[in-house]
């Protein structure tokens, strides 16, 4: 599904990321894991296409095209769903209004007809359960207000509503309490296919017990520099990044 | 950038819609400003003699005025004597009811969507329809006269409710009071007239619906809205021109009384011909709005949304005459291309207790420029007042400008005001945010601009309210960076 | 209005053929200038006052000093010292340290003088503002103060100015930092007799490249007439700080008016008025981003007694080059008596669009809950009302890094906060 070769980006002439290769195949869950500023927030935001951030060699292959002229709307109509560290506030603008807005172009792209009030409600209603969200909370605007815990979960809502292929977890697990994590896990959890595949960037292991990954990369100054189960993330945890520093 | 500056472009390059005209006979004055002009339309509209001597002493006054240079604006020179000053559609006869006006001018309203027959209309909204200089109907005449209030032209409120007019009229916006009201009151045409009696809560909107039609003319309506004890009305005002090289003068009067307990709720949308992308034509809107709350416990409230005009010159004000009473402003005001805009409020407290806020939400696109001016003064004798105003502005592109100008000016210790006010431009992690879901940059742009909007656009009535979004999106199409 | 002033014998009296044409040049265009008066002094109505007691504005003919009658004024200032006599820089009375250039501007070799006329009526606001306009005529010897390059003098300066004429004093200097130099002034006007006099000072600061300014101006000027205006350019990665602390004048007018012309310039503006006795402070300030990436912070707070009278304006204007500026922009007033008031005017007007700007002021009463509980605790009202104030003022003083200096100032604002008179 998702295939990067050979990725340098950075941002104000800033080298962040230097040769990053990686591989996802659909139904498959990929953790990122990696100290503070090595560049996974950065991989995150150059496969959903923010435009800072400069791509300076290397491919973003998704589904065989390469995505690097897209732009951050076309990429989301194609699939790719980005939940964000922090999700920004857009004042005014309710988080439901906002979501019908996003769905409809988003069909509308795939060709489908758009949902009429009726049938987006019901829609809405059933993913809210999903990740234990409340109508109240979709009737203020867009993550105004919202505590932490609110705002990750209404990402993973989005998440929902928006049916992605391939979904990138930026550090969701920031900021949240246990049970948060937990309900957040759930609904990341209930979304997984055979068709779609998930990748969560994370500096600790803890989210890792909830969405259990297929794979641990380890990102160390712009590469991965070493891969493996859901055992090296515990072997992360106990010995630190460290360990792995020390060893290249 | 360069594709900002794309979207930005397709966004400003929005055409204005309401740019046709319709041919249909006029009865309208030569040009020129003198005493004679004057004359002819008070015969035609066959005033008293008080309401002409009040004209020409006004034409009097405003013979030794000049025009005010204070605001952020550039006017070119206006040619005063190049104008007509009354233009009107020609009557067959003496309408008896709205079903017999010229069915033209019927369609004329109905392509702006404004039905004027009561049958087809959306019960609930009361329609005045002013054409250049003059009324030509007013909808649901009858069934509001049960309630008792008045709603009518100008004209027909000072053929029949002459002690009404002669009571209120120039009371709160004198005839001297500035330049652009003193001409108004020299050679004003029409306007409605509305009054609601005592205890009574008006069960519709009122609205007056104005369009200017023909060329070389000014349009000078006045309104008079007068709240009797207890009573509560909601007042809709629009307005519409065809897209003409020239420009054209608006110079309009709106006066409010609201008595003791009543309150008077007067909501705008503003969508005169702005000019084209060159700047070239559009309206000079020149307009003195100001209500008093003559009464305790009184209030008058304010809401516009200002998309239209080459230049806006407009302060609608509250005078917080009676205790407990309250003032409220809230305004969007958008500029886009070359539009010019000077727009706020003053709230004068003088009874004590007294209350008044202040929203206003400014948007600049294209090379406009766009300033809040505002006046909040409390006098000595209010005593416990209290005021707050918000005054954001929002900078789409890099060649307009926001300019916030308030004057706060407090004369006792016991009031409190605050004022806020901010300047941006649309945050690039928002659009991003949307983006990222799917919706592309210019309905993000919209959605943004009408999510800054929503505390003025929730005050619309709901209709109107719709119509206003739609009008912010389409005035801003193609303008965000 | 303008006529009936007189002011043109001062004009007479220039020698130097150069400060002769620029001082002809500006009273030609007087009228203009105070054409601009009405709307910028619309709740200083100082002409009306000034007339009734003054036939000309002119001051007398310089005349002798003793510096041996100012000794004892002298004593309680900073042993740093730059002492101005009507007008007249006494370098006898004197103490600048290495690096502290000062001379007036007829000391000067001729070398300097050309050097000197490169930043003169530079950045002044004599085209805008009809006082800062009589000062340039009237004005004699103007003081050129120079920091050298690389300069970093940490102990602050105090500028004394006195003034001891029943005619009207001007002042006027010239600051120049140069690349790299850092300073700290206060200033001081002090008069000899405590009521009726006038005096106006106009000063013109330049900061060079990466220079650093600190200055502190305290105004107790009884009932005397103050006008005072400070024009300030910054260049590339400068910083400037001010801090203009304003207690009693007949009329105190400040206009402070900064240009940030380059990029990375950053200034802090900081005042506090405590206006009491029937006193009037007016405070109009301006900045100007011109360029990328500057801020600006500006944060004024006042409490106004019984029977005074607080005047705010502050602009800020960001050009259309000056993207991601950051302007901010505040105004707090406490009124103490039905029979004090408060004009403020916060002004922006921005012309960019990249940047972050707001502004916000408020007016109101001291919070009657707070002084409540302090009074339930035993302190009586006048002190409990005097500490609530202190506390409102420390949000500016805390701004001052220097923990002496800070300390310093907020005794002074202590003291006067002590003698507010409320009803």
């Amino acid at each position: 599904m998702l295939e990067i070769k050979n990725l340098h980006a950075s941002i104000e002439n800033k080298g962040i990321l230097k040769g990053l290769n990686l591989k996802v195949n659909a139904g498959e869950v990929h953790a990122i894991m990696g100290p503070n500023g090595s560049g996974k927030s950065t991989l995150a935001s150059v496969i959903a296409g923010r435009e800072e951030y400069e791509v300076t060699e290397g491919e973003i292959n998704y589904f065989g095209k390469e995505i690097s002229e897209l732009s951050p709307d076309e990429r989301a109509r194609e699939g790719i769903f980005l939940a964000f560290q922090y999700p920004v506030e857009i004042p005014g603008v309710s988080t439901t209004n906002f979501i019908k807005t996003a769905v409809n172009q988003v069909r509308e792209y795939r060709g489908e007809k758009s949902l009429d009030a009726v049938s987006f409600l019901k829609v809405m209603k059933e993913k809210m359960k999903l990740v234990n969200i409340k109508q109240e909370l979709l009737s203020r605007a867009i993550n105004e207000g919202f505590s932490g815990g609110e705002k990750k979960r209404n990402e993973i809502f989005q998440m929902a509503m928006l049916e992605p292929k391939l979904s990138i977890l930026d550090e969701t697990d920031s900021g949240l309490d246990i049970d948060a994590l937990k309900i957040v896990s759930r609904g990341v959890n209930a979304l997984r296919s055979i068709d779609n595949a998930t990748v969560v960037v994370t500096h600790y292991q803890r989210l890792l017990d909830y969405i259990v990954p297929d794979f641990v990369h380890v990102l160390i100054e712009g590469k991965i520099v070493k891969s493996g189960d859901k055992n090296l993330a515990l072997e992360l945890e106990e010995k630190g990044y460290d360990w792995i520093k020390v060893k290249n | 950038m360069s594709k900002d500056d794309k979207i930005l472009k397709e966004f400003t390059s929005k055409e204005y819609e309401h740019g046709w005209s319709v041919d249909f006979e006029v009865d309208q004055a030569p040009r020129g400003l003198n005493e004679e002009v004057i004359k002819l339309i008070s015969q035609k509209k066959e005033e008293p003699s008080w309401l002409l001597n009040w004209r020409l002493d006004a034409f009097e006054n405003f013979k030794k005025m000049t025009e005010p240079d204070w605001s952020n604006l550039k006017i070119p020179k206006i040619d005063y004597q190049d104008i007509s000053y009354y233009s009107a559609p020609k009557k067959k006869k003496m309408l008896n009811s709205i079903d017999e006006v010229d069915p033209e001018l019927i369609k004329t309203f109905e392509k702006l969507g404004i039905s004027l027959q009561e049958q087809k209309r959306l019960s609930g909204v009361a329609v005045d329809a002013v054409i250049d200089s003059v009324s030509i109907g007013t909808t649901f005449k009858e069934k509001l006269s049960e309630l008792g209030i008045i709603f009518c032209s100008f004209s027909d409120a000072v053929k029949e409710h002459p002690n009404l007019v002669k009571k209120y009229l120039g009371k709160v916006v004198p005839s001297k009071d500035n330049y652009f009201a003193c001409l108004n009151s020299a050679v004003f045409s029409d306007g409605s007239f509305c009054y609601i009696p005592k205890g009574v809560r008006c069960p519709m909107e009122l609205s007056t619906y104005f369009r200017i039609n023909a060329s070389n003319t000014g349009q000078f309506e006045r309104t008079l809205i007068i709240a009797d004890e207890g009573s509560y009305v909601s007042y809709l005002e629009g307005c519409t021109a065809p897209m003409r090289d020239e420009n054209q003068l608006h110079a309009a009067v709106v006066e409010i009384h609201a008595e003791k307990d009543a309150e008077v709720k007067y909501s705008t949308v503003q969508n005169w011909y702005p000019g084209d992308k060159e700047g070239k034509g559009g309206i000079y809107n020149f307009v003195t709005k100001r209500g008093i709350c003559n009464g305790n416990n009184s209030k008058i409230s304010w809401t516009q949304v200002e998309t239209g005009s080459a230049i806006t010159w407009k302060y609608p004000s509250c005078i917080l005459k009676g205790d407990y009473s309250v003032g409220e402003f809230y305004s969007v005001a958008v500029t886009n291309n070359y539009q010019q805009a000077d727009t706020g409020t003053k709230m004068i407290h003088i009874g004590k207790n007294t209350k008044s806020k202040i929203i206003s939400k400014g948007i600049s696109a294209g090379f406009s420029q766009n300033s809040y001016r505002g006046q909040v003064n409390v006098m000595k004798r209010a005593k416990n007042s209290r005021n707050f105003s918000q005054c954001d502005s929002l900078l789409l592109g890099n060649n307009c400008g926001a300019h916030t100008f308030p004057y706060i000016d407090i004369e006792n210790k016991s009031s409190m005001v605050e004022h806020e006010a901010t300047t941006s431009k649309i945050g690039e992690d928002q659009i991003f945010y949307c983006l990222q879901r799917g919706i592309d940059e210019e309905n993000a742009i919209a959605l943004i601009v009408n999510g800054y909007a929503k505390e003025v656009l929730k005050q619309l009535p709901m209709e109107f309210s719709v119509e206003a979004q739609k009008l912010l999106s389409l005035t801003l199409e193609g303008s965000v960076g | 209005m303008l006529d009936s002033i007189n002011i043109t014998e001062s004009l007479s009296r220039e020698k130097d053929p150069k400060l002769k044409e620029i001082k002809n040049n500006i009273h030609s265009s007087l009228s203009s200038v105070f054409s601009r008066y009405k709307e910028e002094y619309k709740f200083t109505p100082f002409f009306r006052r000034i007339q009734k007691k003054y036939d000309s504005l002119s001051p007398e003919s310089s005349k002798e000093i003793e510096p041996k009658n100012y000794e004892k004024i002298l004593s309680s200032y900073d042993s740093l010292r730059l002492v101005i006599v009507n007008g007249t820089f006494v370098n006898k009375l004197s103490n600048l340290p290495k690096g502290l250039n000062v001379s007036s501007y007829d000391k000067l070799s001729n070398e300097e003088k050309e050097n000197f006329l490169n930043f003169y009526t530079q950045t002044d606001d004599s085209n805008d503002d009809i006082f800062s306009s009589i000062n340039l005529i009237s004005h004699e010897g103007c003081v050129s103060i120079s920091v050298n390059e690389g300069a970093f003098i940490d102990k602050k300066i105090s500028i004394i100015n006195i003034i001891d004429s029943a005619l009207p004093s001007y002042f006027r200097k010239c600051i120049i930092l140069r690349k790299n130099a850092k300073i700290s002034f206060s200033e001081d006007f002090i008069y000899i007799n405590p009521t009726g006099n006038f005096s106006n000072s106009v000063t013109e600061i330049f900061l060079n490249e990466n220079s650093n300014l600190n200055y502190f101006s305290v105004q107790k000027m009884n009932s005397n007439f103050h006008f005072n205006s400070i024009n300030v350019v910054q260049n590339k990665n400068s910083t400037s700080t001010f801090h203009t602390y304003s207690f009693t004048g007949k009329i105190i007018r400040n206009n402070l008016n900064i240009k940030l012309m380059d990029r990375n310039c950053y200034t802090n503006m900081f005042g506090f008025y405590a206006v009491k006795n029937k006193s009037l402070v007016d405070n109009h300030t301006s900045v100007d981003h011109i360029n990328e990436n500057s801020i600006s912070n500006e944060h004024y707070k006042g409490v106004i007694g019984e029977g005074s009278n607080a005047v705010f304006n502050g602009k800020i204007f960001v050009r259309q080059k000056a993207q991601k500026t950051n302007a901010f922009q505040s105004n707090n007033n406490i009124l103490l008596s039905d029979n004090a008031k408060v004009n403020t005017k916060p002004q922006l007007e921005i012309w960019a669009d990249d940047v972050k700007c707001s502004h916000g002021c408020t007016v109101g009463q001291l919070d009657e809950e707070a002084l409540f509980y302090l009074m339930s605790r035993g302190i009586n009202r006048k002190d409990s009302i005097s500490l609530l104030l202190s506390a409102f003022s420390s949000e500016i003083t805390e701004k001052i890094e220097d923990e002496n200096i800070r300390s310093f100032y907020q005794e002074v604002i202590l003291n006067e906060l002590e003698e507010l008179n409320h009803d």
